[in-house]
C-alpha cells in the first residue's frame, strides 16, 4: 500500500490518486488562456485519468 | 529509386492487390516473421526482448537480409518489459527451446462474470490486476511502482516511434495500417485474457446470455470508440499505408457456426459493413481453419477484405470467395523443412494461381515464431523469387 495509506488497488479511488500523483507524459493541453484555472485543472486531471486507465487496461491485456 | 520512391512503389503494390481493381506491377511480399527473426539474427529471445537496441538490430538485419515489401511486425508484439516492470510474468520464455508462450491465466471465473458485466473498468482494476500482478494482489504496490511502468511505456513508445521513422526513411518500407484505434473485439478479449480458452468454451455452454452481455459491455469499452473513429474518417483508402484497418481474431478457432453467429458475427459484420460503406480495405486474419465461416464474407464488395489465411487452403478459398483478396499461402512446414526447390515450386504456384490477375499478397500462412518454422536459405530464395517474378 502507498505511504499515504491510499489503497491504489481500489477503483475509482486508486485511479484518482494515481492520476494526481504520477508524472505522466501529457501533450500540451492548448486550453484557452481566459479559461478559469479550476476548469483547466479539471480538464487536465480528466486527461490524466484517461491515460492511467488506458495503462491499466494495457497491463491487464499484456 | 530513392527510399521515398520505393516506399510509395511498395505501398501501391499492396493497395493495387487489395483493391482487386488493378493488377500490381508485381506481387507484394509481407514478412509475417515474429520471434523467429530474433533467432535468425543469432540472439537469444530474452536478449532482444529485454533490450530495444538489440531488437532494432534484429529488425534491421531481417529487412537487409530478405528485402521484404513490408513487415507485419517490427519488434513490438511481445512487450515483456511492461508487465515485468510490475513484477508480472505474462510470457514464458524458453531460450533453450527458442520459444515464447503466453501464460493462459484467466482473469475471471465464471461466477465473477456478473461483476465484469456490471463494471468492467472496476473489475479490471481490482480483480484483473490482482490476478496478474502479485504486488497488486497483496496491496504492496505503490505510486513509485506505477511510475516504473510509465517509464517502461515511454521507452517502448520511443522504440516504436523510432522504428516507424527508420523503416520508411532508411528501407523504403510502408506503414502497415492507417492510423486507427485498434478494433479490439470483446469476444477475443474474453478468449485471450479474461476467461481463457477453457473458460470461454464452458461459459458459452453454461451461461450464453452472460457471454453475450460481457461481449456487449467490452465492445462498448473498446470496439464502439474504434467504430466511431472509423465513421469520422474521410471515405476512401488512406493511400499512405498498405491497409486501412487490421482485424486479427483468435477466438473464432473454438467457435462452431451457431456460436460464431451469436457471439462474434454481429460485431464483426458491423465493422466490415462500415469498412465497405467507407470504401476501406482491411486485412483480416482469423486463426485456424475457417472454411465453415467463408459464406459470411461472400457478399462484400471487392476491395473490402484482404483475407490472410492461416490453415485454410488458399486455392480453395480463392474459388469460394472471388470477391476477397488473398494473402498468405506460404506454408511453414515447407519453408522450415522443405527443400529450396519445394519452396520455390510452391511460391510459383501461389503467384501464378492467385496473383496472375492481381488480388494476391504473398506471405507466410502463420506467424513465423520458432527456429524450425523457417530455413533462412529457403526464405531468402523465396523472397528473391517473388521480387523478380511477374506472373
Amino acid at each position: 500500500m502507498d505511504e499515504n495509506k491510499v489503497d491504489i488497488t481500489k477503483y475509482p479511488e486508486g485511479l484518482h490518486y494515481l492520476a494526481q500523483n504520477l508524472m505522466l507524459p501529457l501533450p500540451p493541453a492548448n486550453l484557452p488562456e481566459d479559461m478559469p484555472q479550476e476548469q483547466k485543472d479539471a480538464i487536465i486531471l480528466q486527461q490524466k485519468e484517461y491515460i492511467v486507465n488506458m495503462l491499466v487496461g494495457t497491463l491487464v491485456r499484456q | 529509386m530513392t527510399n521515398e520512391e520505393l516506399r510509395a512503389y511498395r505501398t501501391k503494390l499492396f493497395r493495387d492487390a487489395g483493391s482487386m481493381k488493378v493488377k500490381p506491377d508485381r506481387i507484394p511480399n509481407m514478412s509475417f516473421c515474429v520471434t523467429w527473426k530474433i533467432l535468425d539474427a543469432g540472439y537469444k529471445l530474452t536478449e532482444a526482448m529485454n533490450d530495444y537496441t538489440i531488437m532494432e538490430k534484429v529488425v534491421r538485419e531481417h529487412q537487409e537480409k530478405y528485402e521484404f515489401d513490408a513487415l507485419f511486425e517490427h519488434g513490438v508484439r511481445n512487450v515483456i518489459r511492461l508487465p515485468l516492470a510490475l513484477g508480472g510474468l505474462t510470457y514464458n520464455i524458453d531460450d533453450e527451446a527458442g520459444a515464447v508462450s503466453y501464460v493462459d491465466n484467466a482473469l475471471c471465473d465464471l461466477d465473477e462474470l456478473d461483476e465484469l458485466i456490471a463494471d468492467p473498468n472496476k473489475f479490471f482494476w481490482e480483480k484483473g490486476m490482482a490476478k496478474k500482478y502479485p504486488m497488486w494482489a497483496d496491496k504492496t504496490v505503490g505510486v513509485e511502482d506505477m511510475q516504473k511502468v510509465i517509464m517502461e511505456f515511454g521507452a517502448f513508445s520511443q522504440y516504436n516511434m523510432k522504428m516507424l521513422k527508420v523503416l520508411p526513411e532508411e528501407y523504403g518500407l510502408p506503414t502497415n495500417t492507417a492510423p486507427s484505434q485498434p478494433p479490439y473485439q470483446g469476444l477475443d478479449f474474453l478468449f485471450n485474457t479474461i476467461l481463457g480458452i477453457k473458460g470461454l468454451s464452458m461459459a458459452m455452454r453454461r451461461c450464453p446470455d452472460k457471454v453475450e452481455e460481457a461481449v456487449h459491455v467490452l465492445n462498448e469499452l473498446y470496439l464502439t470508440p474504434s467504430l466511431k473513429a472509423l465513421e469520422a474518417m474521410p471515405d476512401g483508402p488512406f493511400m499512405d499505408a498498405c491497409f486501412d484497418y487490421d482485424i486479427t481474431l483468435l477466438c473464432n478457432s473454438i467457435l462452431n457456426n451457431k456460436q460464431f453467429e451469436r457471439f462474434l458475427w454481429p460485431d464483426l459484420k458491423a465493422m466490415l459493413d462500415l469498412l465497405e460503406k467507407k470504401g476501406k480495405t482491411t486485412r483480416l486474419f482469423m486463426e485456424g481453419d475457417n472454411k465453415r465461416f467463408w459464406e459470411y464474407f461472400a457478399d462484400y464488395k471487392p476491395g473490402t477484405i484482404v483475407m490472410h489465411a492461416d490453415q485454410d487452403d488458399v486455392f480453395e478459398l480463392k474459388k469460394a470467395l472471388p470477391n476477397v483478396a488473398i494473402m498468405g499461402g506460404m506454408k511453414l512446414e515447407t519453408l522450415g523443412r522443405g527443400t529450396k526447390e519445394e519452396c520455390l515450386s510452391l511460391t510459383k504456384k501461389l503467384c501464378d494461381e492467385l496473383g496472375s490477375e492481381g488480388g494476391y499478397i504473398f506471405s507466410e500462412n502463420a506467424m513465423v515464431s520458432y527456429k524450425n518454422d523457417c530455413n533462412p536459405e529457403n526464405l531468402k530464395a523465396v523472397c528473391d523469387f517473388v521480387r523478380e517474378y511477374r506472373p
